[in-house]
């Protein structure tokens, strides 16, 4: 029964770590923590939910746009919302984000209600059994895209110039623009990357969990978690403290009771602070 | 080829003219006055706090500037953002170098490559900044963060020149160095002075840098005060004693 809730647990903790791995993206390339990151995920799941469910469009159809509207989304937020606050006061950047989280989420909350919707699983089929233990297909294909989804980004960041112009802009904006990087619009790509990154983690929790307009915030929370236990700023950090949360998550809820999912998470993130501050990876810039 | 070669003409490459900057209330430059001509090597030297970075920064448009007006190629720059300005083949060796410390040494030249020069010609030019610096070949894969203080800056200025900049601006890279890394970066300037490469050189180093330049400007508060060709300010005793009395700064 572990290795069951564990499996299940690291698919949760999949998406947790995609979305919390955007977060850090977003704060290593603007010093922007967008409390909104939470609401593109959101996002991804009601436009699937819309295309799929209420309109009936094929899932290869579907997945796609629900990754690309959010994207589409951080990107115009970039350029609307976040570019006149970057490089300004740090309460007036996280201001500006929290606003856009509420009004983000109360829009999907008066288009959408307060209800929640179920999404059919994006595989069909029966549990599959590996090494006796039971793992529904659908985990698997959270566990998989996240290994292909982890090491396309590395490529993309190694080897291409975008990846290379993100890297500079991380490490020092002002100096970036001495090398004729254009940082704004590298600013800006990498809110659409960031918020592409959390509607992939939408499609693949969409069916996991039931989706409604209210899970910005507890999702928001869990990144932010999980990347402060990895080390603020480290994408490695963020991706295991990810895991580690779906994990406990998933644990806790089991054999304690899922009302102390939220205690025990704070409970490791206080724990983690006390034994080691700086986190599992510490990150320097 | 390392460098575009450049042809001494009629119009300056950079020019600098009366030139204020506010910070505020208060006024950082008040009439700062300068040009550079395609090949020359020219220096602008001046105190702690005399307005030199502040200069680079306003002809790169990272500052706003109250008055007067800067062209480059007979351009105005005003409204071009800085990343433009690199474009066009202003290459910048920043204060304080500000090497991409988390990446490796190969990557902050290819970096100062990747906007600038087409992909082609930059392992080329890479090999000649090798040449230049063999302590960064030997040091390619190190994370620039490790390198000493005497390296980074030669790996910033290595990184430059991975644009093949028309114009090299480089404020004060001999600050902070030992000795022996002092001499090693002037050997290196007046290499690339060989080069004919346009060069403006932002120094405390008074001294140093009047040896190797063709001309000069000193700035003191935030104004142009004495301009020249260099060999005549080394002997010109408003210079001797302020800024050649103690080279060792
Ligand atoms: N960002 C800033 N805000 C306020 N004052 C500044 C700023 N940058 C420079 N100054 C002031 O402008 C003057 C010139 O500085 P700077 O150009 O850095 O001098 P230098 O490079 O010659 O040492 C100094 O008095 C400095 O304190
Ligand atoms: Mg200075």
């Amino acid at each position: 029964m572990f290795f069951q809730l564990a499996t299940s647990g690291i698919a949760t903790g999949c998406a947790y770590a995609l979305i919390a791995l955007g977060f850090v993206m977003i704060w290593n390339t603007a010093s922007v923590v967008n409390f909104a990151q939470g609401e593109f995920v959101v996002i991804a799941m009601f436009v699937a939910l819309t295309c799929h469910v209420t309109l009936g469009w094929p899932l290869w159809l579907v997945l796609p746009i629900a990754v690309l509207i959010p994207a589409l989304v951080g990107y115009a937020t970039e350029r609307v919302v976040i570019r006149p606050v970057i490089g300004a006061a740090e309460m007036t950047v996280v201001t500006v984000t929290i606003g856009l989280q509420i009004v983000l989420s109360d829009a999907a909350k008066i288009i959408y209600g307060g209800q929640p919707y179920s999404f059919p699983p994006l595989i069909e089929g029966r549990p599959l059994s590996i090494l006796g233990i039971v793992v529904p297909r659908q985990s698997l294909v959270v566990i998989a895209s996240m290994v292909v989804l982890a090491v396309g980004l590395h490529f993309l960041s190694q080897k291409t110039s975008f990846g290379k112009r993100l890297r500079a802009v991380s490490q020092d904006r002002e100096t970036a623009k001495l090398m004729g990087i254009d940082v704004n619009r590298t600013i800006a790509e990498g809110f659409a990357l960031s918020a592409g990154i959390a509607g992939v983690a939408g499609v693949l929790l969409a069916p996991i969990i039931y989706v409604s307009a209210g899970l910005g915030l507890p999702l928001l929370i869990k990144s932010f978690i999980a990347a402060i236990i990895g080390g603020f700023g480290s994408y490695i950090g963020a991706l295991i403290g990810g895991l580690l949360i779906g994990v406990l998550d998933n644990l806790v809820g089991f054999y304690i009771s899922s009302h102390y999912r939220e205690v025990f998470t704070f409970l490791v993130l206080i724990l983690v602070l006390l034994v080691r501050p700086q986190g599992l990876f510490p990150h320097h810039r | 080829m390392l460098l575009e070669s450049t042809n001494i003409s009629g119009t300056p490459l950079l020019d600098v003219h009366d030139l204020a900057v506010n910070f505020g209330g208060i006024r950082a430059l008040k009439n700062v006055h300068l040009e550079v001509k395609g090949g020359e090597f020219v220096a602008l030297i001046g105190a702690n706090g005399a307005g030199k970075t502040t200069t680079l920064k306003a002809i790169l448009n990272a500052v706003t500037k109250a008055s007067g007006e800067i062209r480059y190629r007979g351009q105005p720059t005003t409204g071009i953002p800085t990343h433009h300005l690199v474009r066009m083949g202003i290459g910048v060796v920043p204060e304080g170098r500000r090497v991409f410390a988390a990446s490796s040494v190969v990557e902050n030249l290819e970096l100062g490559a990747l906007e600038r020069t087409p992909k082609g010609e930059a392992s080329a030019i890479m090999a000649s900044v090798f040449d230049l610096f063999p302590v960064l070949k030997e040091r390619r894969g190190q994370m620039a963060g490790s390198l000493s203080g005497g390296e980074q800056q030669m790996l910033a200025m290595g990184r430059a020149l991975m644009g093949r900049p028309e114009l090299l601006l480089l404020d004060e890279p001999s600050m902070g160095l030992a000795p022996k890394f002092v001499d090693r970066i002037f050997e290196i300037l007046s290499d690339l002075r060989k080069t004919k490469t346009t060069i403006l050189l932002i120094e405390q180093n008074a001294l140093m840098s009047l040896e190797i330049a063709d001309k000069a400007f000193v700035i003191e508060q935030g104004r142009t005060v004495l301009s020249g060709r260099a060999s005549d300010l080394i002997d010109d005793p408003k210079v001797a004693g302020a800024y050649l009395g103690r080279p060792e700064e």
